[in-house]
């Protein structure tokens, strides 16, 4: 990319509105993330604000964000790949996945 | 009760008695079956927290078996995002056993919803115990949960005829109001 493109690039950077809700909590998770950060970051300070973590018992707990209905396989993937560019808002859900193990 | 953030502290749970009965209707068929079924609350957290919708899962994504009811994350997450602009969060998620025992199992402890003021109810007997007395009445507080003992929960859950809780059905792709087939 040239120096002229990345200005470019950076004149159309638009901080992305996140949203993430979680079913027992009465607040969203919400935070300004640059386009180019990975759904990693946005899933783990979500998942960091709602006071959960993914953990191994007998059986193994994941957490995972949904966007649009859909779950979000991809956490290397950016904001941006996510939902396409200059689109200033994302909204997710979390949701936990119960794994069962051994009884 | 010193939670703040997403979970706010609650002292009393105020929950519609039309909240059991819908419970006790929508879980009754898979009692008379011999499997597991179960229903959650939502309603607005707060020091005093009101149950105002009782979602029954059902269909898709939903296992009902003898020792085991289990919810997939793709019902929670269309519950959530129903739940979402209406202001409703979980309050509690109730579920029966076949049997008379409404204790806690390790999986009734730990395959579940685990944030703090979560509730947990078990009704035994498939479902036929229509007295909430004999239903087991837990609590997710200190990292785990534990029962309400008879005073506390005669001090803090309120069942109330003063107001009305709407029955929902939710599948992996939508919730619709009404009582289940």
């Amino acid at each position: 990319m040239s120096t002229t493109e990345t200005q470019l690039h950076k004149d159309h950077e638009v901080p992305v509105k996140t949203e993430v809700d979680y079913l027992p909590a009465t607040q969203d998770f919400q935070h300004e993330y640059d386009d180019e950060t990975q759904l990693s970051t946005v899933r783990a300070e979500a998942m960091t604000f709602f006071g959960v973590a993914d953990h191994k018992d007998r059986d193994v707990h994941e957490f995972f964000l949904e966007f649009e209905g859909k779950r979000v396989t991809n956490l290397s993937q950016t904001l941006e790949q996510l939902i396409g560019r200059d689109r200033p808002h994302a909204k997710f859900n979390l949701v936990e996945q119960i794994t069962p193990g051994a009884r | 009760m010193t939670q703040d953030g997403p979970y706010p502290a609650i002292d009393r749970w105020v929950i519609p008695a039309d909240a059991l009965s819908e419970t006790l209707r929508g879980v009754g068929q898979a009692g008379q079956r011999g499997v597991e079924s179960g229903a959650l609350w939502l309603g607005r957290r707060g020091l005093r927290s009101i149950v105002s919708a009782v979602v029954l899962p059902r269909g898709e994504g939903v296992i009902e078996l003898p020792q085991r009811w289990h919810v997939s994350p793709e019902v929670y997450g269309v519950v959530s995002r129903w739940a979402s602009p209406r202001s409703l969060v979980l309050l509690a998620m109730v579920h029966i056993h076949g049997d008379d025992d409404v204790a806690m199992s390790w999986s009734d402890r730990n395959r579940v919803v685990q944030v703090p003021g979560m509730l947990s109810i078990i009704i035994g007997n498939g479902g036929t115990d229509g007295d909430h007395n004999d239903w087991g009445w837990y609590l997710y507080d200190n990292g785990a949960y534990r029962p309400l003992s008879e005073a506390e929960r005669l001090n803090r859950i309120e069942i109330t005829t003063g107001s009305h809780a709407a029955v929902w059905v939710a599948d992996d792709a939508t919730v619709t109001e009404g009582v289940p087939e």
